[in-house]
């Protein structure tokens, strides 16, 4: 249709021919107008930007919002023709879906987004605070499950859960049940922990493989099995269950999932599975990568699990168990040390240390130590639970009989006091440091063992800054520790062993020393081959760590 | 022992400014750097750009000047920060300040670190005009930028529709 601008002559056409033709001409102009705005904008140095560098910014614009504001990013379409064809049209900005409050902004806009995000990969939030969690939106997000890269839901404690209908029930659990080919992160928090069970047990999790999926993370939430399901690109596992209500997974179905994982480096099992009817004949599942290990529960369920698996010696270990002591026979220590890998590596270095009195924790460490150096960091076991009375040296050196340690931290406080026999399996040991409370009891065993650590060359005492709150730090203000220091070590050069090489003693300084009358130089002459008094205060974290060689 | 000289690269801008520069300091420029790399032999010849004017590729160069020997973004770290989609929008105070120039050379500096693929500088750039859009309604980004409403009647009445529940709000 052409557009002739010149006007008819209005008294020879009807008025409603002469109504369309003006509408025509309104079109026209307007539309001649839009163009000229559109040109016009051409020219300004915004529009010059090429569309995958607006797509940057835009993309950075969505980084500024968080959850809350999220879809303030949409504003970017109302600027200006070129921003909406732009941003209405790149399915990847639409990736995000969110959902915070039913029949909200958010919810408009998730619903938009699932749209023009047409095939692309989707990333679901949700988010149920104080208000009605959507779930008719959440089943309208999972039903692309196909196209789900992330799912996070999260849903808070006091969130009112709608009532699900039976018909509900079955569309969720059959989401979980299609094929999940870009999932690479789940993430469910409260999410419908006291789900009936029955349809998710029979349920055929993904279609039997999420390729992608990296990480799952899943506390108090739907009880899913593992049952004839492969992740092999699963990095880190966490399921929890912090309800009073314990898990109904059995350790089968984790077991069996930790097999099909190649690269798994991070475990976290709290109350996560019902030991019932477990196969522990069956060979451990070695899990080569494991990097991290944590485990809360009952003894019987840690103990359970770590004679399921095998780690390498690298992994760090925290278990935190309830109900038993670690004397007790067939104990949880000794699942501890068998489920590590048989060949103990280069490890020369261990540190021990326990608060049994205080925190009830002990926190075993193995450094990988290039020479006397203990520059890398440790692979630890950190175990927490009723420690009183335990003998934590006997444990430890049947757990890790690693005859060739050359050097041993001892921190914390020791349960029992230290013995000769203690040190026998070790008998190699050149290099020890002595921190805080351990210090006494080692004192008197070298007043009365002379002859124990034959090959001890370097010795250090470390009384740590916290330490000075705690009731034992009269000890260390009294002079004549440093005296029984003196007279135990000349007592050590005067037997079979000969002289040390060099004393460490921290927090301590010849000037205080001189006040007290006493002049470190005399005493420790002809005792020790070299001496060195630091005067400042080693903080907890330094206490932690192993300063034992490098000053 | 003295340090062996620094390689002098010469380029020569659309406006036949000449800049000589160190090989390091240029190779912030992955086309350059890719440039340099395909060339075996010596040359004399000033490296042309025909898209970057002189007064922007002195801007681009205090940038690669200041950045110089830190590392180059691999196309993994690009690829793995667009996988978990977690941009931010902080910029060093140092870029802050390089980046607060007028409208004209902000872009032109972000069209060159583009042309020139110098994935930081891009990325100071783009978020830059990002944190101007930034709590602006559109009428006010629009005043930012010089650019004028210029969507049709029906585009009108899609964007009400889409913005009634941010109305209800």
């Amino acid at each position: 249709m052409s557009h002739n601008t010149t006007a008819s002559d209005p008294y020879l056409v009807s008025p409603d021919a002469r109504r369309a033709e003006i509408d025509d001409q309104i079109r026209f102009f307007t539309e001649k107008i839009v163009a000229l705005k559109v040109e016009r904008n051409g020219l300004e140095p915004v529009h010059r930007m090429p569309t995958d560098i607006l797509l940057r910014v835009f993309s950075h614009l969505q980084s500024c919002f968080d959850t809350v504001d999220y879809y303030q990013w949409t504003l970017v379409l109302q600027v200006c023709h070129y921003w909406r064809e732009i941003a209405s049209e790149t399915s990847s900005l639409w990736h995000k879906i969110l959902q915070i409050q039913p029949g909200s902004f958010d919810s408009e806009w998730a619903r938009i987004s699932l749209i023009r995000s047409r095939n692309s990969p989707l990333d679901i939030e949700v988010h149920g605070s104080t208000v009605r969690v959507d779930m008719d939106g959440i089943l309208v997000a999972l039903s692309n499950f196909s196209r789900i890269r992330t799912l996070q839901v999260n849903i808070s404690k006091d969130a009112q859960i709608p009532q699900v209908s039976p018909s509900q029930v079955l569309d969720l659990i059959s989401s979980f049940g299609t094929s999940a080919p870009l999932l690479e992160h789940i993430q469910m928090n409260r999410f419908l922990a006291r789900f009936p069970t029955q349809e998710v047990a029979s349920l055929h999790l993904f279609n039997g493989i999420a390729p992608r999926l990296r990480i799952i993370s899943i506390t108090d939430s739907l009880v899913f099995q593992f049952h004839n399901l492969s992740l092999p690109s699963l990095v880190e596992l966490t399921l929890e269950s912090l309800l009073e209500e314990p898990s109904r997974i059995p350790l089968d179905s984790i077991i069996s999932l930790l097999r099909t994982t190649r690269v798994l480096s991070s475990l976290k099992l709290t109350n996560a599975f019902v030991v019932d009817g477990s196969s522990p004949s069956q060979i451990p599942v070695f899990l080569p990568r494991l990097s991290s290990l944590t485990i809360s529960g009952t003894a019987e369920q840690c103990v359970a699990l770590l004679s399921r698996i095998t780690v390498p010696r690298t992994t760090i270990m925290e278990v935190d168990f309830s109900d038993a002591s670690l004397n007790q026979p067939g104990t949880l220590f000794d699942a501890v040390a068998k489920c590590f890998q048989s060949d103990p590596g280069p490890f020369h270095l261990l540190e021990f240390s326990c608060s049994p009195q205080t925190e009830g924790v002990v926190t075993l460490s193995f450094w990988e130590a290039d020479d006397d150096t203990a520059s890398t960091s440790p692979s630890s076991v950190q175990l927490t639970g009723q420690l009183e009375g335990v003998d934590w040296f006997l444990l430890c050196q049947r757990a890790f009989p690693i005859s060739e340690l050359r050097s041993l931290s001892l921190c914390g406080e020791p349960s029992i006091p230290l013995d000769y026999g203690q040190f026998s399996s070790y008998p190699l040991l050149s290099h020890l440091k002595v921190a805080g409370p351990f210090i006494q009891s080692f004192l008197n065993l070298l007043d009365q063992s002379p002859t124990v650590l034959p090959y001890l060359r370097i010795l250090r005492l470390e009384y740590p800054e916290w330490a000075i709150y705690d009731p034992v730090h009269e000890f260390w203000d009294d002079p004549s520790v440093f005296k029984k220091i003196c007279a135990v070590l000349k007592k050590r050069k005067d037997g079979p062993n000969g002289m040390l090489e060099k004393l460490v003693v921290t927090q301590i300084d010849e000037r205080w020393l001189k006040d007290k009358k006493i002049d470190a130089a005399q005493e420790l002459h002809g005792i020790v081959g070299e001496y060195v008094l630091l005067n400042e205060r080693v903080d907890i974290y330094e206490y932690r760590g192993f300063s034992l060689f490098n000053r | 022992m003295a340090a062996p000289a620094t390689q002098q690269i010469k380029i020569r801008c659309n406006d036949e400014k000449e800049f000589t520069v160190d090989r390091d300091v240029l190779e912030r420029s992955v086309l350059i750097k890719n440039m340099l790399e395909d060339v075996t032999e010596q040359q004399d010849a000033p490296i042309p750009l025909p898209n970057v004017s002189g007064p922007v590729m002195a801007k681009v160069l205090e940038y690669c000047t200041h950045h110089r020997g830190e590392p180059l973004p691999s196309a993994d770290t690009e690829q793995s920060q667009d996988e978990t989609r977690k941009r931010t929008t902080d910029i060093s105070e140092w870029d802050q300040k390089f980046i607060t120039v007028d409208q004209e050379m902000l872009f032109e500096i972000i069209l060159a670190a583009n042309y020139l693929d110098i994935k930081s500088l891009l990325d100071v750039g783009c978020k830059t005009v990002a944190n101007m859009i930034k709590g602006k309604t559109p009428e006010e980004i629009r005043k930012l930028f010089n650019i004028v409403n210029d969507f049709t009647p029906e585009e009108e009445a899609q964007i009400k529709k889409e913005n009634e529940w941010a109305e209800d709000r």
